[in-house]
């Protein structure tokens, strides 16, 4: 039940918290304006950057480069097709090949594929040469591969270790 | 002395009580009730009668400071209950809207009194109060050295502000009584329906049941079994667990208090 506020002597007045609720209230108005105006104006600078690098990658990519992107979707449609079509089951046996190959003296860093040349390309990194060598040996060795070669090397340090990373360029053979 | 004594004074039927307390407020330093001769409270302001033996009791005491607290008896009140108007907004308009309500109920109210309308929230009903404005100025030239006049509140207006944590319940009623004197208010859900201030000749419980009855017929189902809290003493037998069908409480200073605690608690009109 709210008191009444009903004194002939003393005109009603408003509580003292009421005006530290009201100033308090006021303070988090004007923070949150501030903090509103910032933002508001850091989207605008976001949206006229955003506008001025559309600019700048619409306006090069002229027919050449619109060809080559429209390539590299058809690439990758083709892609999805072969793998649709059965494909899949010829590209898990060069797969396997690899991993039966593997050992503890080369580590497998990268691999990418394409299906329409066949080929794998792998990224590598052996102890020394001589691994790296061996390892291609395996390769031919499984019968799954027209041609393993060995497209480039390279020593560097790799956690403070010297090793040699090196690329094969895979050819597998073709389905019977 | 330096500092003012807190000196509560109610304006009671049975003359003026009154308790003045030490500056500190921790001990009563006189209490009592001064006879007012109810002769001439019958003239056009009876609340002279009051003011006048109050007046005579500060006179004999010109070396102290008095801080006055003074709560009226409610026959010298006029209580009114305003209906929320959305288009009223301003503290002037509230004030015209309460006169023109007095002025439906009570006839043209004589020149000079003043109302006070309780700010209440939006959409509720306000309670109107109006006194004769030649009291507040009577008790503030009581004497040669008046004292402060800090409040001034009507008896029913004092008994709920101090008795408003004891009610219970989502409908209730509140009543302040005095000797041929009643008066009654009903509250749903802590909003105002309705409020009389009525006098009758010797109050008793009949006399209440009575009113509350009359009361009923004009409210909804829950204001009929409301709990009724009152304060204050009825004449004859001492007051019944129920009244026309309403559980009956009765808010009173308690026993244990002590008798300085009690005389404040009187002179405070509760």
């Amino acid at each position: 039940m709210r008191p009444l506020a009903l004194d002939y002597a003393a005109p009603p007045r408003r509580p003292f918290f009421a005006w530290i609720v009201l100033a308090a209230g006021a303070l988090v108005l004007a923070l949150a304006a501030d903090g509103y105006a910032d933002l508001d104006d850091e989207a605008t600078r976001l949206d006229s950057q955003v506008d001025r690098l559309k600019r700048q990658t619409s306006s090069p990519q002229s027919a050449k480069g619109r060809t080559e992107l429209a390539a590299k979707e058809r690439g990758q449609q083709r892609e999805r097709e072969l793998l649709s079509k059965g494909e899949g089951g010829v590209w898990t046996r060069p797969l396997q090949a690899i991993e039966m190959s593997l050992d503890k003296n080369i580590a497998l860093v990268a691999l990418s594929q394409e299906f329409t040349g066949r080929h794998i390309r792998l990224g590598l990194e052996a102890r020394n040469i001589d691994d790296a060598l061996a390892f291609a040996d395996r390769l031919r060795a499984t019968g799954r591969f027209d041609d393993v070669v060995l497209t480039n090397h390279e020593t560097k340090k790799s956690t403070g270790v010297e090793v040699l990373s090196l690329t094969l360029l895979l050819t597998w053979k073709a389905a019977a | 002395m330096w500092l003012p004594s807190p000196l509560h004074v109610a304006l009671a039927p049975d003359g003026l009580r009154f308790c003045a307390l030490d500056p500190l407020r921790r001990t009563v330093r006189e209490q009592g009730v001064l006879p007012v001769d109810t002769a001439a409270a019958a003239t056009a302001a009876p609340w002279q009668a009051w003011v006048h033996a109050l007046a005579g009791w500060l006179e004999a005491r010109p070396q102290q400071k008095f801080d006055l607290h003074v709560v009226l008896f409610d026959g010298f009140v006029r209580y009114q209950l305003l209906p929320w108007r959305p288009g009223i907004v301003g503290a002037a308009e509230w004030q015209a809207y309460a006169g023109h309500r007095m002025r439906e109920v009570y006839g043209e109210l004589p020149a000079g009194w003043r109302t006070l309308v309780a700010p209440t929230p939006p959409g509720e009903a306000a309670l109107v109060t109006a006194i004769d404005s030649g009291l507040p100025e009577a008790l503030r030239k009581l004497s040669a050295r008046p004292p402060r006049l800090v409040s001034l509140q009507p008896r029913f207006v004092a008994g709920f502000n101090h008795w408003r944590h004891r009610l219970k319940g989502e409908s209730c009623w509140f009543a302040t009584v005095e000797s041929g004197r009643v008066c009654l208010g009903h509250l749903q859900r802590g909003r105002w329906r309705t409020v009389r201030n009525e006098s009758q000749a010797e109050l008793s419980s009949e006399g209440l049941a009575e009113l509350l009855h009359r009361l009923d017929l004009t409210l909804d189902e829950p204001a009929k079994a409301a709990a009724v809290y009152v304060s204050g003493q009825l004449a004859g037998k001492a007051l019944p667990a129920h009244l026309a069908g309403h559980p009956l409480h009765r808010l009173q200073v308690p026993e244990r208090w002590s008798a300085g605690r009690r005389q404040l608690a009187a002179a405070r009109g509760l």
